[in-house]
Parts: C-alpha cells; structure tokens; sequence
C-alpha cells in the first residue's frame, strides 16, 4: 500500500509539472508581458527612465557621429544582418528598445504586434524630414517609423577584373564565367532580383509559377556562388581580399571598396536598380520610452546626415541638409540632391511582401538545395 | 602479449600511426598558439617575426571581457544547480529503490545523445510561449539541462562504490540521513562532486549551439567569438584570447581528472 | 500495541518515500520542464498546434506531408547522413589503430597517452574549428605555404568552405572522443583468449580477425554510433567551414528558427531528427553491449 502512495504522489506531481508545461505553452505570448512594468504608454520624464538604451542595428551604424549630441549614456548595440533576420529573432524574444529595419517591413512589425507608434512631437527634427517618406512610415495614421536613410541595391563589381558584356543587367549574379567569385545576400531580395532578370511586372509579389522559375533559376545558378553573405563586413573582407568580383551590395561597400583603392563599379543595371528607405521603429513595452525619441531626434539631425552621405554614400531623410560638404561626384552618381530617385521607373522602390512568409519559405529551400 | 597482439615491424607502424594521429590532432592548436604571436595580421607563412601585442590588447577589450565574465556567471550558476542536482539524482539512483529507475536514468542521460539544434530551438519555442524574454537567465536554464548528464555520469559511479555500511553505521549512531550524508557520504564523493563542477564548468563556457538560439543582448564568449570571425584584423586577437581559453580548459580538466583519480585512491585506500 | 506499530511502519515507509521523492523530484522536475515539456511544444508546432501568431491555430499535417514528399529538406537530410557516416567511418578508422596500440602495445604509460590523446576533444570546440579556418583559408597556412614554396601559383579553393572541409573537420573534432569507447573494450578483453589463439597455432593476422576485432565490435559500434548520432544534426562546423555546398540539415534547422522565420517547417525537420536519432540509438544498443563499454 505504501508503493501505491508513492506511485500514486509521484503521479500526481508529474501530472502538475505536465500541467505547469501545458498551461505555460497556453499562456498567451508577452505582449503585455508580466516582466514588464512600465506600459506602452509615456512615462513622465526622462529621469524615471533607466537610460540603457538597446538598439538593434546594422553593422556600421553603432557609430556615434550617426547620433550626434545624444546627451545620455551611449546605447548598446547589437547586431541584425537582415529585415527577415530582426523580425525573426524580436518575434522570438529578444527585446531591444528600438530596431532599424526598412519601411517594406514596418507592417509585418505591426501586424506581429511588436511595435508601438513614435509620438513625433518628441522629435524636433522631424519636420525636416522628407514628407514622403514620413508618409511611407505611417500605417493608420500611427508614425510607426520615423525614415532616416535610404539607397539602392544593385550589383558591386572589379572593373578590371569582370567584363559584364554590353549591357550591365543583373543576370552577372549568374554568370558561370566567374564561378567561384560571386556572392549573393543571404536573403529573399535574391528572388526579386531573380524575378526582374525574368522581366516579371511585379516581383515583390509573384504567382505561384514565377515563384517555381525563380527559385529552379536560382537553385541552378547557386553553383557560381562562392558564398552567401549576412553581414556587408563579411562581404567587404571577402572583396577586399581579392576572393570575390561580382557582389550584392550597397552603396556604403562601393564608397569603401572605391576608398581601398579597388577600381569598382557600382552597377546601374538594365532591370533597374532596387531601393529602399530604413527607419527607426519603436519596440511595445520600452521602458526607455523618452530616450529612445532623444536617440531618433538625434539620428534624424542634419549633422547625422551629412555625416552618412559622406562616409557611407546613403541619402539621408532630413532635406534640410546642405550638401556643399559632400564630394560632388558622389552626389550625381547617387542622386543625392534627388530622392525621386528612388521611386519607378528609375529604381524600383522596396515594397511590402503580401506573400513573405512564402518568400522566406522558398529561400530556404534554395539555401538547402 | 605484445608478441601476440602484434609483430615486430607491426609494432613500429602502429607507433607510427599514433605519432602521426598525435600529430593531426595536435597540429592545428598548436598552429593557433603560433599564430598568436605572429606580428602580422594575417595567417600567412612566412612568420613576420613574434610579438605579444594582441594579448595585451586583450586586456583593454571590453566586449571581449564583457563576454567571458558573462560566461563565467552561466558557467557558474549552471554548474551548481547541475552539480546540485546531479547529487540528488545520483543519491536517488543508488541509494533508493522505485519503479522505473532505468526511465529515469535514459530521461537523465537523454541530452548528452540530443542533438544541440533542437534543445536550442525548444527551449525558445518554451520561452516565447511563456513570454520569458531572452537573457543569461534562459541560457543558463538551458545550459543546466546540457550539463547535468555529465554530472550524474561522474557521480552515480563514484557513489555506487562507497560502501554502504560506513552509512549504515552512523545511521545505526542515530545520524539522521542529511546528516549522515554531510558527515559521511559527501567528503567520500568530494572529489566527484569537484571533478564534475570541474566538467560542467568547462562544457558551460564552451557551449555555443543553444546558447546562441537563447541569448539576450549580452554575448557569452562563444558568441562573442563567433561574431569576431568576420573580421581580419582582429583575427590575431582572437587567436590570443582563443591560446589563453585553450590552456585554461586544458587546465581545468587535467585538474578534473587528478581530482578523480585522487578521489579513486582514497575511496580503495580507505 | 498492534496499531501504533503498523502505522509506525507506514510512517517509515511514508518518510523513505518522501525521501525518494525529495531526491528525485528536482532533477526531474527539471528535466520535464526543460527538456521533455519542450519537446512536446516542438511537436507541437510542427503539427499547428502552436503557432506565432496566436489566432492561426489550425491542427493541420501540411508541413509534415510537404516535407516527407520529396522535399529539398528531405535532400538534405540524406545528404547529411551520407556526411556523417562518411565522418564516422573515418574517425573509427584513424581511431582504431590509436586504440589498439594504447590497450595491447603499451604497458605503464597507457592512462597518461590516452588522456594525451583525449584532451584535444574536451578542450573548446569552437577554437579547434577556429584553427582549421585558420589553416584552410585562401589566405591560410597551407595555401600560403603552398604558394610560397611554388608548388601552386594560385591557391585551393575547395580546401575551405567545402564539404570536404566540413568531413575533414568534423572527422578531427571526432578521433579524440571515438578512441574511448574502442580502447575500453580492448582494453578489458581477456588476454589468454589471444594466447590460446597463438597457441592453436593462429597467425597474428588471423588471431586479430577472429579474436579481438570480433570481440571489439560492441565498442566500435558504440564509437560510430557515439559520433554518427551528434553529427547527422550538426551546425557550427557546417557554418564555419561549410559554404553553400556544405550545408547541413542542423542549417536548415537553425535558419528556419533565425532568419528564416518559419517555426513549423523547422519544428518538423526538429521532430524528425528527433525520430531518427532514437531509431539510431534503438538499432545500436540492440547491437551493442553497453556495459562493456561504460565501465572504465
């Protein structure tokens, strides 16, 4: 009978530690997480605050001079290789104050419900900055992001070393003359790429069977790649050592390849080069809520401008900007005097991915093929 | 009987083999330990001469040390709580009779044959459904489950072999059983109870795989390794910091093993 | 009087219970909570059970067929296989002779060559993969040797970012670990079964065939299946050294959990190794005799 109590309150304690697991996994995700104190809604003042700022950043942009008289304690950075990458990893549980991701995406954050709207009041360089793009960061009238940098992706590539044949196009991502020194970004943006060398109308949103051609085309072609970068350091080491020719890239890595003395071009392809704007959003249930408006403002300044065009060949959102101080060779190829730059049928805008998760499905299976 | 297991000139091949193996295993490391001195920023023959710059760099690299004093804090915690209870679980496994003590021991055991990927990516699935966010608290959760086969694996037979009737005795003398196991059994099993802290220490700081599914905004070393990979100049460093991680752990376990070895000759000894 | 005794007993009993229990109970506990319970929810997911999105709950074998149906992730997973066997057999391979030499040729010094030879596996697995980066890279030591002595005039490729690179490391990272399990069993062997080979008149050739590899195979079983099992769902090396081409299914696993973003496709592959890793184990401890080789 003793044997039977034992058995019968071991039972019992592993049916409450089951139990424990199945109402744990019931439990609803932290939103209104019990971790948490201070709500989504603004706190008084700045003292309240505990002033560690987290930030989820693009390599090279943990740089002080991009938020010049931040008057609080620096913040701490870590490191995101990829729009898909930050949703992926904020949505899983990792809880930075603010995330810098592009506007395409803002609407996956929101509908993910892990962000809450700026109170651009806070904010006094907000009323220099690009009304379109502010327009670009609202979504229900709410300013989820405030629009701070923008630019292109196009192909970067060795002069002196590719030949890209009469037009420039994208298909160099492809070519088997230079097996083995191509690099692509690890990321979906692969496939639209795939889909204008394709000539499809629209590939931010592509059929099922555009889908099947682009992902069987890029499935063939990865026999060239040489790898597939997350972060443009990796790529830049790789280029700089004379390993790879042809790249995806943004314009900061034509600004520094150029500076390390390469002979580069950065492509203007036949397709039309890719263009996106990046922004500050806030994540829900800060408890940083007034410094992270103080770290925007500060990001949003015309100094911080002028500082990213020069040194990293980005525009940035804030027109009041005096671009005398910009070499002037960088402003015409860039455009950076012209924001409509970046619209059709110059450059084709980054838009919202109705089928992402679709997208981010396939490119996997392309990575795993 | 080495006339039987082998001949003559078999004798001098296999020595051969082991010499070469000894080799292979030990060359890379010891690559890595030259490199660290090299002058120059790249791993490239030949040796531009010897410098022990990067390790006094290593001293003003905050990230670096930011990262090894968080190790050291899962490390720790982790270990404890697994040494804790890997004791209870080895007392219960030979000191008391249930039913389905062989479940018992294969769900002890089970993380050591589970693939790491898939610890990592369920404890984040049981984090996100309970909205526990991401911290050193997380990894070192995860990191007790990592390490407690380990210690369970040095202790139950250490423990099986004390002898029984020396805690029987004091039983006898009306000890009640913490006591008799603070007074009796524990300094008998000490030098286990070191060896795997020693163990699970050492595999703690070490652990990447789950610990990078579930780590908050602080990196813990392998972390923080892994992200300075990408860039060549700071490689020289790495290689210091990664020489100086090299000796300690080799420390660290040869101490393991002496403490073992040492708790065998008291226990025979006894 | 009667009573009082029989419940003092149960008493007594009750306490050696709860004694049990209050030993048990917490590595247990723990264990439920943060191994089992987990893998439930992994299973979970990869069925919908569970979702990121909270209102999408739909209990559906969709990824489960997709998956199984000739996927690219079911590519992958035999790929994987091949590689890991293929860094079993050569770790069993170079192990072996290390083994042998340490349990039948050496007297005195045995433990000390075999914790020598040990070492290298329980020192960080991360800088040993470092080392070989270091050693294989376009600008590494071997290329960098090979073009300064001439023997090449533009360096190898494949040696990094390959998987070769991936089977060379792992197969390194190995050896040190699968020469235990192979060394126990040799070691323990009964010695007068070899002379009375010798004794009927066996060669030495014949006398390792027939007597010890016969009577190794449970700890050569046990070494394979000790490397065989980690590395179908290995990761990091694949990561570090692998490239594109040496993508591995634990990739695959731990990209659709990062950047990848899709928790039911990478709770299906989870769930999946899961299974074959416990249909690997079931094979080879049917085939094996753990005791042997445990004991040391």
């Amino acid at each position: 009978m003793t044997l039977d109590s034992i058995s019968r309150r071991r039972l019992l304690i592993l049916g409450a530690a089951a139990g424990a697991a199945g109402i744990l996994s019931g439990c609803r995700r932290g939103q209104s997480d019990p971790t948490t104190a201070s709500g989504s809604t603004p706190t008084g003042s700045i003292e309240t605050e505990s002033g560690n700022l987290k930030v989820f950043e693009w390599a090279g942009y943990e740089l002080p001079e991009l938020y010049p008289d931040y008057p609080y304690d620096a913040p701490k950075f870590t490191f995101m290789t990829s729009d898909e990458q930050a949703l992926a990893k904020v949505a899983s549980g990792f809880r930075p104050d603010i995330v810098h991701p592009s506007v395409g995406y803002v609407r996956d954050w929101v509908d993910l419900d892990l962000i809450q709207p700026w109170d651009p009041s806070l904010l006094k360089n907000f009323s220099d900055l690009n009304p379109s793009m502010i327009e670009a960061g609202q979504i229900d009238g709410q300013q989820y992001m405030i629009p701070l940098d923008w630019g292109f992706s196009s192909i970067l590539y060795r002069a002196d070393k590719v030949d890209p044949g009469a037009t420039e196009s994208f298909s160099l991502f492809f070519d088997e003359r230079y097996a083995g020194r191509i690099s692509w970004w690890d990321n979906p943006w692969m496939m639209v790429i795939a889909g204008y060398v394709r000539g499809f109308s629209n590939p931010w949103d592509m059929t099922d069977e555009e889908l099947a051609m682009v992902k069987g085309d890029l499935i063939d072609a990865k026999k060239v790649v040489r790898n597939l970068w997350q972060s443009q350091t990796d790529m830049e080491t790789d280029f700089a050592a004379d390993d790879i020719w042809i790249t995806y890239a943004w314009p900061a890595s034509w600004w520094a390849m150029n500076n390390e003395g390469l002979d580069v071009t950065y492509m203007d392809p036949a397709e039309g080069r890719l263009s996106w704007v990046e922004g500050l959003i806030l994540v829900k249930d800060t408890e940083n809520y007034q410094h992270a408006h103080a770290f925007a403002n500060a990001w949003a300044s015309p100094q911080s401008g002028e500082w990213l065009i020069s040194n990293y060949a980005y525009g940035h959102a804030n027109t009041s900007i005096s671009l005398d101080a910009i070499p002037p060779e960088l402003v015409k190829l860039l455009s950076l005097d012209d924001p409509s730059v970046l619209d059709e049928p110059r450059s084709h805008i980054q838009q919202w991915f109705p089928r992402r998760v679709l997208y981010g499905q396939i490119w996997s299976e392309i990575k795993a093929a | 009987m080495s006339d039987i297991a082998i001949s003559r000139p078999g004798l001098w091949g296999l020595r051969a083999l082991f010499a070469a193996t000894a080799i292979f295993l030990y060359a890379p490391i010891l690559i890595l330990v030259l490199f660290s001195f090299n002058r120059g920023t790249t791993a490239v023959f030949p040796i531009q001469g010897l410098t022990t710059d990067w390790y006094r760099q290593l001293f003003t690299n905050h990230d670096l040390i930011e990262s090894l004093r968080t190790s050291a804090l899962v490390a720790v915690l982790s270990s404890v709580t697994a040494v804790l209870l890997g004791v209870l679980m080895s007392l219960s496994l030979v000191r008391r009779r249930f039913l389905g003590k062989s479940v018992v021991t294969g769900v002890a055991l089970a993380p050591l044959v589970m693939p790491y990927v898939v610890l990592g990516i369920s404890l984040l699935i049981l984090f996100n459904a309970a909205g526990i966010p991401l911290s050193i608290f997380t990894v070192t959760i995860a990191h007790v489950v990592v390490t407690l086969p380990f210690t369970v694996l040095i202790l139950v037979p250490r423990l099986s072999r004390v002898d029984r009737s020396l805690e029987e005795a004091a039983q006898d003398l009306g000890a009640p059983p913490a006591r008799t196991f603070l007074a009796v059994t524990l300094p008998l099993i000490l030098p286990a109870v070191v060896s795997s802290f020693l163990i699970a220490f050492v595999v703690s700081f070490d652990e990447y795989v789950v610990a990078s599914f579930l780590v908050g905004d602080r990196a813990t070393y392998p972390i923080y390794l892994f992200s300075q990979l990408r860039f060549p100049n700071r490689l020289p460093q790495v290689l210091a910091v990664a020489t100086v991680m090299l000796v300690v752990s080799f420390v660290i376990v040869l101490l393991a093993e002496v403490s073992q070895r040492f708790g065998e000759q008291r226990l025979l000894g006894r | 009087m009667v009573r009082p005794a029989r419940s003092t007993i149960h008493q007594g009993s009750l306490r050696r219970g709860l004694a049990t229990l209050a030993l048990v109970l917490p590595p247990l506990g723990w264990l439920i909570l943060f191994f089992l319970a987990p893998i439930v929810l992994v299973g979970m997911y990869s069925v919908g059970g569970l979702t990121l999105y909270r209102n999408d709950v739909y209990l559906t074998l969709d990824a489960w067929s997709r998956f199984l149906d000739g996927s690219v992730y079911l590519a992958l997973f035999w790929k994987s296989v091949r590689m890991a066997l293929t860094v079993s057999v050569l770790a069993v391979l170079l192990a072996y002779p290390v083994a042998y030499y340490l349990a039948l040729c050496t007297k005195g010094r045995k433990y000390v060559l075999l914790l020598f030879i040990i070492t290298p596996f329980l020192t960080s697995y991360l800088l040993r993969l470092l080392a070989w980066r270091v050693i294989l890279g376009s600008h590494g030591v071997v290329n960098s040797f090979l073009l300064w002595s001439g023997m090449r005039r533009a360096p190898v490729e494949w040696l990094l970012h390959s998987p070769f690179a991936v089977i060379l490391v792992l197969t390194y990272v190995w050896v040190p670990f699968v020469c235990l399990p192979i060394f126990v069993t040799l070691d323990t062997m009964d010695r007068s079964l070899l002379e009375a080979a010798g004794d009927l008149g066996a060669s030495r050739w014949r006398t390792f065939w027939r007597v010890t590899f016969r009577m190794s195979t449970p700890g050569v079983l046990a070494a394979f299946a000790f490397v065989f099992i980690p590395t179908i769902g290995e990761f990091v090396t694949p990561l570090l050294v692998g490239g594109p081409k040496g993508f591995m299914f634990g990739n695959a696993i731990a990209d659709l959990f990062g950047p990848g973003f899709d928790w039911q496709t990478g709770s299906v592959l989870g769930v999946f190794l899961l299974l074959v890793v416990g249909v690997v184990i079931g094979i080879f401890a049917r085939s094996m005799r753990l005791s042997e080789v445990t004991s040391r």
